[in-house]
């Protein structure tokens, strides 16, 4: 018989004028691995952050295996046995493995005031080990780690306490397959030991094949519990938009042609990492779909293309013979990029939408050298109406957005640049299925007017959905090149990926 | 009501103005606006809201001036100097000054942005070599003719300064320079990756800062018909302080604004003054403005949750 571990009874938050949560009940029992799922800002990760002590609810009551529970910071829902792992990054640059992993904890290896490092060492080793990432030394500075490691450290930092619940916020949206492997063998050691794990994802294969039950939330409303036998995509994404989906969620053509003049070239491109000598090149018209591993070079490709990073070695260059060495030269020629790390290198997050859509077109709407708000308004407006972008006005911060409208004013910034070529790393990222059926549709417009797509995605399904001509790249290099075409599954594509 | 809270931030600077001067008003009799004074009062003022307002500039792409004063000085001193050995007309030495610092700006910037040093460290560089520089050179305070006073007239420095802010105010609100300035103190990142020429505007910046201080600093010649070895030491400290307490983030940004350095410019000045009118011992006063600054920063901070000093 399984017992109950955290019970939230009537939640209530607000914060301002938005209802992040408007009442939810919601128990985990010992043994579960409990999905939950929702739209963004349907207040998934609102009820983890109070049960995991972020902040406090404005109403309600929480009970810990049965007693009164209100943690009052992160710190103390630890000690008291909840940790959660954050989407964001939560280690701490500038110092070794096992000093983030028992950061605040140095007091267990200290004898006469001195910290006996080796000791430490040898017991985050141990952790590590566990973990099944025992390939990170524990040793080695954090910073030398990539982010699927620096993530690894986190949960091993997390698991040293030994929780009883634990809380997995879209973690795995940024792992690739050793690192989930990892979250989910962590996962069913958990459940078996009688604990519980709330496992926070966008992605609905994920939550199916790895959880024994599935909440879904809407509008801070909780919807409905689903137990493993009734876990069927269609309901699931239908509980999540509150209507049937209607129309095509991917595109429903199997045309796959495109025009045979090249728009983007990639020539013998080394960058002293991964690509050794890589070459590709882009048609008009075209929806390439490039997938693979992280670390395959798919998203250095992307930011080589668009002059971010400089290759060593050969050269981007478009039809009319402009090599592109920065990203003002791309976005002169009307290339566009979208980043996989939308807050961070896409986005002004303080600044307004307005101001974030107009970055790159301000030269556009210059007139005698000047700017003028009715055209900087028009532009925006225009892209709002478009994009349908759910905001009260353009003037808007956009640090207030959710996630998929936040996407949709990058989408809109280079649209209103009348981009002819867009490079997107993994645009869909974070994002809810409406916003995503509306990205997919919004990209196959722009091919049917001619404009070309690099579409790189750690997603199969959407490269699949989508691509016109599907490159899988392994170490750096190409391994396989599929046509548009109705056979295409994803196990085929993950042979050539592995 | 509603009007206000949402422009809290643009108002409150004008209510500090407001205060200190109605404050000093009050402790000083009427006095901190004897003719004598005023005439003091508004100098320091024009100097300072210029340099103030030309550091803005650089701050708000996420930059830092250290060297503000030292390059006020030392532009000061060569054309001084040139004045003196050459006779020739004293219109020249604004052209003089603005040269002056333009070659100290643009070594400055160059170094900053092509080689990606923190602005932190090359101003203060800068500063140190100009302040060197002077001192070397100099032997004592350079005193200029009386025809140097020409300039000394308020007609034309009024022109000049309101020719001067309101270009500052267009380049910084409605030029895609100025929005592609402050986008990058915003992020640059993105600013980057929306196709900016980082390095490009981030030069401009310094282009414009370097010829708003050559000018405050010929005006500041002529009135004074002095150079000292001193002039303009502390500057940078004054300027840092009036951006604060104008209301802009010393980050930069998008919240950037060419108001916020030249309300911030004019509390710094009357405080200064007014402090020793209200007869303050001068070696009190900068421990006054130490506090006032402080409290001004904590309420700030706590109000907007923001973080003041750079990244």
């Amino acid at each position: 018989m399984s017992s109950e571990l955290i019970r939230a009874v009537n939640i209530v938050k607000n914060f301002g004028l938005t209802k992040a949560l408007q009442g939810v009940d919601f128990t985990l029992n010992s043994g579960e691995i409990r999905g939950l799922i929702g739209e963004n800002g349907s207040g998934k990760s609102t009820i983890c952050s109070i049960i995991s002590g972020v902040y406090g609810c404005d109403s309600g009551e929480l009970f810990l295996k049965g007693e009164a529970y209100k943690p009052e910071s992160m710190v103390d829902a630890q000690k008291k046995g909840v940790a959660m792992i954050l989407q964001e990054m939560g280690t701490i640059s500038g110092i070794r493995v096992c000093d983030n992993i028992f950061i605040g904890k140095e007091a267990l290896f200290t004898r006469n005031g001195i910290v006996q490092r080796g000791k430490m060492r040898k017991a985050a080793q141990q952790i590590l080990d566990d973990l099944g990432a025992g390939d990170i030394d524990a040793w080695s500075m954090i910073d030398t780690l990539n982010f699927e490691n620096r993530k690894l450290v986190e949960i091993a930092r997390a698991m040293y306490d030994d929780p009883d619940i634990l809380i997995v916020d879209e973690t795995t949206t940024a792992l690739s397959q050793r690192g989930r492997d990892i979250i989910y063998r962590l996962c069913d050691r958990m459940s078996s030991q009688g604990k519980g794990v709330i496992f926070i994802s966008h992605d609905l294969d994920e939550i199916m094949e790895h959880c024994s039950a599935l909440t879904v939330l809407r509008d801070g409303v909780l919807i409905d519990t689903l137990d493993k036998n009734r876990m069927e995509p269609d309901l699931i994404k239908s509980l999540m938009v509150g209507r049937e989906m209607v129309g095509d969620y991917y595109r429903s053509d199997y045309d796959g042609s495109y025009s045979d003049e090249v728009v983007l070239k990639l020539t013998d491109i080394y960058d002293g990492r991964t690509l050794k000598g890589f070459n590709l090149e882009l048609h008009k018209g075209e929806i390439l779909g490039i997938g693979g591993l992280s670390e395959c070079g798919m998203h250095e490709v992307g930011r080589l293309a668009f002059g971010i990073e400089k290759p060593l070695r050969g050269k981007v260059t478009l039809a009319d013979g402009t090599e592109i060495t920065q990203p003002y030269v791309a976005t002169g020629k009307r290339v566009g990029y979208i980043s996989k790390n939308r807050d961070q290198e896409s986005l002004m997050i303080t600044a307004t939408i307005l101001e974030n859509i107009e970055l790159p077109s301000l030269k556009d709407i210059t007139r005698g050298g000047l700017l003028f708000r009715k055209d900087e308004k028009a532009l925006a407006e225009e892209q709002k109406k478009l994009l349908s972008i759910k905001c009260n006005n353009v003037d808007q911060p956009v640090k207030g957005l959710s996630g998929g409208n936040k996407q949709k004013v990058v989408f809109g910034r280079w649209i209103g640049n009348k981009s002819e070529i867009l490079i997107l790393d993994c645009p869909t990222r974070g994002v809810d299925i409406g916003v995503k059926q509306a990205m997919y549709q919004l990209m196959y417009k722009l091919k049917k007017e001619g404009k070309s797509i690099i579409l790189i995605s750690e997603e199969l399904a959407e490269i699949i959905g989508m691509s016109d001509r599907i490159v899988i790249m392994k170490d750096g290099a190409i391994g396989a090149e599929f046509a548009r075409s109705e056979q295409i599954t994803e196990h085929m594509l993950i042979e050539y990926m592995i | 009501m509603e009007f206000i809270k949402k422009h809290t931030n643009t108002i409150l600077p004008f209510v500090g103005l407001a205060v200190v001067i109605i404050v000093l008003w009050i402790l000083s009799a009427g006095k901190i606006f004897d003719p004598a004074n005023l005439n003091n009062i508004l100098d320091q003022c024009y100097t300072i809201v210029i340099l103030s307002v030309a550091c803005s500039f650089l701050y708000s792409h996420g930059g830092f001036d250290l060297a503000v004063g030292g390059i006020y000085g030392l532009s000061m001193m060569v054309s001084g100097l040139i004045f003196l050995s050459t006779g020739m007309s004293i219109w020249l030495a604004l052209p003089m000054c603005i040269v002056v610092s333009l070659v100290c700006y643009l070594l400055m910037g160059t170094v900053t942005v092509k080689l990606r040093l923190p602005a932190f460290i090359t101003s203060l560089c800068m500063q140190f070599i100009c302040r060197g520089i002077v001192t070397t050179v100099s032997e004592g305070n350079i005193n200029l003719p009386p025809e140097f006073s020409a300039g000394d007239n308020w007609v034309i420095k009024i022109v000049v300064l309101v020719v001067m802010l309101a270009a500052a105010y267009i380049l910084l609100h409605r030029t895609a320079f100025g929005k592609n300035n402050r986008a990058i103190g915003e992020n640059d990142v993105a600013a980057r990756q929306s196709g900016i020429n980082i390095d490009k505007v981030r030069l401009i910046a310094y282009v414009i800062a370097a010829v708003m201080v050559g000018v405050a600093g010929f005006f500041a010649m002529s009135s004074a018909r002095t150079v000292a070895t001193l002039a303009g030491s502390g500057f940078e400290m004054d300027v840092i302080v009036a951006i604060v307490l104008g209301g802009m983030s010393l980050n930069g940004g998008m919240q950037s604004s060419v108001r916020a350095p030249i309300i911030g410019a004019l509390i710094v000045v009357l405080l200064t003054n007014g402090l020793v009118i209200i007869g303050v011992p001068s070696t009190w006063s900068d421990l006054v403005i130490g506090v006032v600054f402080l409290i001004v920063i904590l309420f700030n901070y706590k109000r907007n949750k923001l973080g003041f000093l750079p990244r």
